[in-house]
C-alpha cells in the first residue's frame, strides 16, 4: 500500500512536471548610443536541440532544424507586434538558391562570432558599444535596407520522461526546477551600417513550452522588451530624452537601394504602424505622402522644395481609418516631386505629428545619386 | 617504456605492410541496429554541410583531390555500406576527420598547410583507415555499452564555449559534433589512442604502397603543430597520443621504408591543385582574427608565383589586418606562459580591445608603423603591376582611411568602385565608406 502511495505521488509529480507551466527569465542589455530598431534583416537561426536521459544527451539536428525555422517566426512575429518592420529575413531556403549570399553570410556570422565569445561572457559590455562587428555587415544586400541585423542563436536541453522522474526521485521539491527541459534564446540586433552590437536579448526558460510552442512562449516576453526599447519606434528617443510617453504610431523608411543614377526613378517605402489603441485617419494610400512633412535635403544639406506643379491634382485622395495594431504601407517616387538630378549624396525623413501634437519623425534615409 | 613502444609500432608495420586495405581474413563487419543509425545520421550530416554552404567546391581542387584518393584506393572496391567522397571543408582549423559512410572532409585550413601531395596523400590515408577499419562504428558501439559517465551535452557545450555560433573557424567539426554524440567525440576528442595509431600505421603503409613517400607522413604531422598564433580549443591530435609519439612512430616507420632516400618534394605542383582553397583559406583566417597565419600562407603562395595580384592584395590584407601584432610570435609567445597568457587575452578581449592594449607599447606602436608601411608598400607594387585590380585600391583605401589619409583613401574608393563588378559583394560597404571619407576629407567628421 505505501509502495504504491509512492508510485502514484510520484507519477503525479512527474506528470506536474510533464504539463507544468514554462518559466522565463529575460535579461536585456541596449547601448544608449545606438541608432533606432526600426526595419530589421534576420539571418539564419541557429539552434541546437538535445535530449537528455538517464544515460547521457544526444543532440537532435534534424529537431533542431525544425525549431530554428519556428523560433524565427516566432521573433519575427514578436518584432511586427512591437511595430518593427522585417526588411528581410535570409532563410536558409533562400540561401541555398544563391551561393554568392550565402557566402557573404557565412563571412557576417564568422564576423559576429569573434565578438560572441567575449559578449556571452559579458553581456553587459553592450551598454557601453563595446562589441563592434565592423562595417563588413554591408556585404549584406539587406544591410542597405534595414537599420538592424537580427541573429537568433538558441540552445535547448530536453529531459527524457525516465530523466524527469530520476530528478523527482534525486531533487525533492527541487525537482520544480530540475525535472524541466531547459532552453537559452540569444537575440542580438546589430547596427546594419556600424556593425556594433545595439542590444542583446537573453530569455532562459524553463519547460517544454519553448520546444513545442515558441511563438506563445516567447511572445509575452519579446513583446514586453520590444516596447521597451521601442522597437519600430527607434530606441534612441527613449534613452535620449528619458521615459516619454509612447508615440501612438512610427513610421519606418526604406530604400530598395541606397545609389541610383541620375534621372533614375528614386523611390521610398513608408510603413506607418498604428502603436495606439485608437485608429488612426490617413488618407488614400495612393497619395498618403500627403499625410506626411517630408524633409528632403540636398547633398549641401538645404531643405529642398518641391518641384512647383508637380503634384497633381489628384492630391487628396480619401480619408481611411487604420486600426490599432495595423499597418499602413506608401510607395513615393522622390524623383517625382524634386529636382534629384544632381549627382550627390541626399537625404530624407518623413515627419507627422501625433495625437499629443508631437512630431513622430521616421529614420533619415541617405539617397546616393550618381553620374 | 619508449623503446618498447617503438619495438611493438616497428612489429606492428611490418605486419600490416603487405596489405593494401582491410585484412582479407577479417570477418565482415556485422551492422547493427546503432550502426544503421549512425549511418543515416552521418548521411543526414553530408546533407547539412552542403545545405549550410560549408563545402568547397572547384572542380579543379575536387578533380585533384579525387585522383590523390583513387590513388590510395587502388582498384580494391569499398566495403560494404561505403561510398567514398573526399571534400574539402570550408574551415580554417587544421584538420580532417572521416565519416563512416565514406565522406572524408579535409578542411581548407589543412590544404593551406601541406607543402605538397605526399603529405595530402598521408592525411588521408590515415582518414581512410578509420573508415575501412570501421572505427566509428566501433567506437560507437564501445560508448553505448558503458554507462554513460560521459556527459555528451556539456561535452557539446564545451565545444559551443570554444566554437561560438557562426564561426567558421571549428565550423566543420561543430557541425559533425551536433550531428551525433560519436561524431562529436571522435572529431573534437579523437579516436581511442590504438584506434589513431592503426590509423597512423596502416595509412602509412597505403601510401607507400600508392607510391608516395613514407616520410611525407612525419612532415604532414610536424605541420600539424605549427603554433602561429592562439587557436581556440588545443586540437586533439597534439595530445592523443602525443604528437611527438606520432612523429617519432612515423619516422621509425619511414627510416624502414626509405632506408635513407632523400624526400622528394614537390611543392609547385600542390600548390597549382589547391592555390584557390589557400586564398580563401586566407581570407577566412582574416576573419577569424588569424592574419599571421594567413600572411604565411600567402607569402608562401607569392615565393611559388610571383606578381600574382591576388595573392600581393591578400597578404597586404594580411598586414593590415595584423595591426599592431608582430608577423611572427616570439620565444615568449611560444613558450606555454606565454600561450596560456595569449589564449586568456583572446578569450577576455575584442579585436579592438587587443589593439589597443597591444598598441600602449612601443613595440605595439613599431609593429603597427612597420605592418602598415609593409602593407602599403604591397598595395602600390601590385596598382603598378595591375591598375585595373580593383581589390588592391579598396585595400589601399582602407589603410589611409585607418590613417585619416581621407583624400586618398576616397580617391582610392572611387578607383574600386570604377572598377569593381556592378554586383561586387562589398560595393554597399565601399559607398558608405567613400561617403564617410569624403565627408572627413570636405572638414567634416568621419562617420563610424
Amino acid at each position: 500500500m505505501t509502495l504504491r502511495r509512492i508510485a502514484w505521488t510520484m507519477l503525479l509529480m512527474v506528470w506536474g512536471a510533464e504539463l507544468g507551466f514554462s518559466l522565463n527569465d529575460t535579461y536585456s542589455y541596449f547601448d544608449p548610443h545606438a541608432g533606432p530598431i526600426r526595419s530589421v534583416c534576420v539571418l539564419p537561426t541557429e539552434a541546437q536541440l538535445s535530449k537528455v536521459g538517464v544515460k547521457g544527451g544526444e543532440v537532435l539536428p534534424k529537431e533542431s532544424e525544425a525549431w530554428a525555422a519556428e523560433l524565427n517566426d516566432a521573433v519575427k512575429h514578436a518584432i511586427t507586434e512591437a511595430g518593427g518592420q522585417i526588411a528581410d529575413d535570409l532563410s536558409p531556403q533562400l540561401l541555398e538558391g544563391n551561393e554568392q549570399l550565402r557566402q557573404s553570410v557565412i563571412q557576417v556570422q564568422q564576423r559576429f562570432a569573434t565578438v560572441a565569445v567575449q559578449m556571452n561572457k559579458k553581456p553587459r559590455g553592450v551598454t557601453k558599444g563595446r562589441y563592434l562587428l565592423s562595417d563588413e555587415v554591408a556585404l549584406l544586400p539587406c544591410a542597405a535596407r534595414a537599420d538592424t541585423l537580427l541573429f537568433i542563436h538558441s540552445e535547448g536541453s530536453l529531459l527524457t520522461g525516465g530523466r524527469k522522474t530520476l530528478s523527482v526521485l534525486t531533487s525533492g521539491a527541487a525537482s520544480f526546477m530540475t525535472a524541466r527541459s531547459k532552453f537559452k534564446l540569444r537575440l542580438a540586433f546589430v547596427d546594419s551600417t556600424t556593425g556594433s552590437v545595439k542590444v542583446l536579448i537573453l530569455v532562459y526558460s524553463l519547460g517544454d513550452k519553448s520546444r513545442n510552442n515558441p511563438d506563445e512562449a516567447y511572445a509575452q516576453d519579446l513583446g514586453k522588451e520590444f516596447a521597451k526599447l521601442h522597437v519600430g519606434a527607434g530606441i534612441t528617443e527613449q534613452t535620449a530624452a528619458g521615459p516619454q510617453e509612447k508615440r501612438s504610431f512610427s513610421i519606418a523608411l526604406t530604400t530598395p537601394q541606397s545609389t541610383w543614377k541620375s534621372g533614375e526613378n528614386i523611390a521610398v517605402h513608408a510603413t506607418l504602424v498604428n502603436r495606439s489603441s485608437r485608429k488612426i485617419r490617413l488618407v488614400s494610400e495612393k497619395s498618403a505622402w500627403f499625410d506626411f512633412e517630408i524633409a528632403m535635403h540636398d547633398p549641401g544639406g538645404n531643405l529642398m522644395k518641391i518641384i512647383p506643379g508637380s503634384v497633381g491634382s489628384s492630391g487628396g485622395g480619401q480619408v481611411f481609418s487604420l486600426l490599432p495594431g495595423k499597418t499602413a504601407e506608401f510607395d513615393l517616387t522622390l524623383s517625382d516631386i524634386y529636382d534629384l538630378h544632381s549627382p550627390g549624396e541626399y537625404s530624407v525623413e518623413f515627419r507627422r505629428p501625433d495625437d499629443s501634437k508631437a512630431t513622430v519623425s521616421s529614420n533619415k534615409v541617405a539617397i546616393t545619386v550618381t553620374n | 617504456m619508449r623503446q618498447i613502444y617503438f619495438a611493438s609500432t616497428l612489429l606492428a608495420f611490418s605486419v600490416v605492410l603487405p596489405a593494401r586495405a582491410q585484412a582479407p581474413s577479417a570477418p565482415p563487419f556485422q551492422f547493427t541496429a546503432i550502426d544503421e543509425k549512425l549511418l543515416a545520421d552521418t548521411n543526414e550530416l553530408d546533407q547539412q554541410l552542403e545545405k549550410k554552404g560549408l563545402v568547397y567546391h572547384d572542380p579543379q581542387v575536387e578533380t585533384y583531390l579525387a585522383r590523390v584518393a583513387q590513388q590510395l584506393l587502388g582498384e580494391a572496391p569499398p566495403p560494404e555500406k561505403v561510398a567514398f567522397k573526399f571534400r574539402v571543408a570550408r574551415d580554417p582549423m587544421v584538420n580532417a576527420f572521416a565519416l563512416p559512410n565514406g565522406s572524408i572532409y579535409v578542411n581548407s585550413g589543412l590544404l593551406a598547410v601541406m607543402t605538397d601531395e605526399a603529405e595530402l596523400a598521408s592525411i588521408l590515408a590515415h582518414e581512410i583507415t578509420h573508415v575501412t577499419n570501421r572505427h566509428t562504428y566501433l567506437q560507437n558501439r564501445n560508448l553505448r555499452k558503458k554507462v554513460v559517465t560521459l556527459n555528451v551535452i556539456s561535452l557539446v557545450g564545451a565545444a559551443g564555449g570554444y566554437f561560438p555560433y557562426g564561426s567558421v573557424f571549428g565550423i566543420a567539426l561543430r557541425s559533425a559534433a551536433a550531428a551525433s554524440e560519436v561524431l562529436l567525440v571522435a572529431t573534437i576528442f579523437g579516436y581511442s589512442q590504438e584506434m589513431e595509431r592503426e590509423a597512423d600505421s596502416a595509412g602509412f603503409n597505403r601510401m607507400v604502397q600508392a607510391n608516395y613517400d613514407g616520410e611525407a607522413m612525419v612532415h604532414a604531422f610536424e605541420h600539424l603543430d605549427e603554433k602561429l598564433e592562439f587557436e581556440p580549443v588545443e586540437p586533439f591530435w597534439r595530445t592523443h597520443p602525443k604528437l611527438q609519439d606520432r612523429i617519432a612512430m612515423a619516422k621509425a616507420m619511414a627510416r624502414v621504408e626509405r632506408a635513407g632516400k632523400p624526400r622528394e618534394v614537390n611543392e609547385t605542383e600542390y600548390l597549382a591543385a589547391v592555390a584557390p582553397v589557400i586564398r580563401y583559406n586566407s581570407i577566412a583566417d582574416l576573419d577569424s582574427r588569424r592574419a599571421r597565419t594567413a600572411i604565411a600562407r600567402m607569402q608562401r603562395l607569392i615565393n611559388w608565383e610571383p606578381g600574382n595580384a591576388t595573392d600581393q592584395t591578400l597578404l597586404a590584407d594580411g598586414y593590415r589586418s595584423l595591426s599592431a601584432k608582430p608577423p611572427h610570435p616570439d620565444t615568449e609567445e611560444l613558450s606555454d606562459r606565454g600561450q596560456s597568457l595569449d589564449r586568456k587575452r583572446m578569450l577576455k578581449l575584442t579585436a579592438d580591445e587587443e589593439q589597443q592594449q597591444l598598441l600602449r607599447t612601443p613595440q605595439g606602436k613599431a609593429a603597427l608603423e612597420n605592418n602598415r608601411a609593409k602593407a602599403e608598400s604591397l598595395y602600390r607594387e601590385t596598382i603598378s603591376q595591375t591598375p585595373e585590380f580593383p581589390d588592391a585600391h579598396r585595400g589601399l583605401g582602407m589603410l589611409y582611411q585607418e590613417q585619416a589619409r581621407y583624400p586618398e583613401a576616397a580617391r582610392e574608393y572611387r578607383e574600386y568602385l570604377r572598377l569593381a563588378p556592378a554586383d561586387a559583394p562589398d560595393r554597399l560597404r565601399i559607398e558608405r565608406r567613400l561617403a564617410s571619407a569624403s565627408g572627413a576629407a570636405s572638414g567634416g567628421t568621419e562617420t563610424k
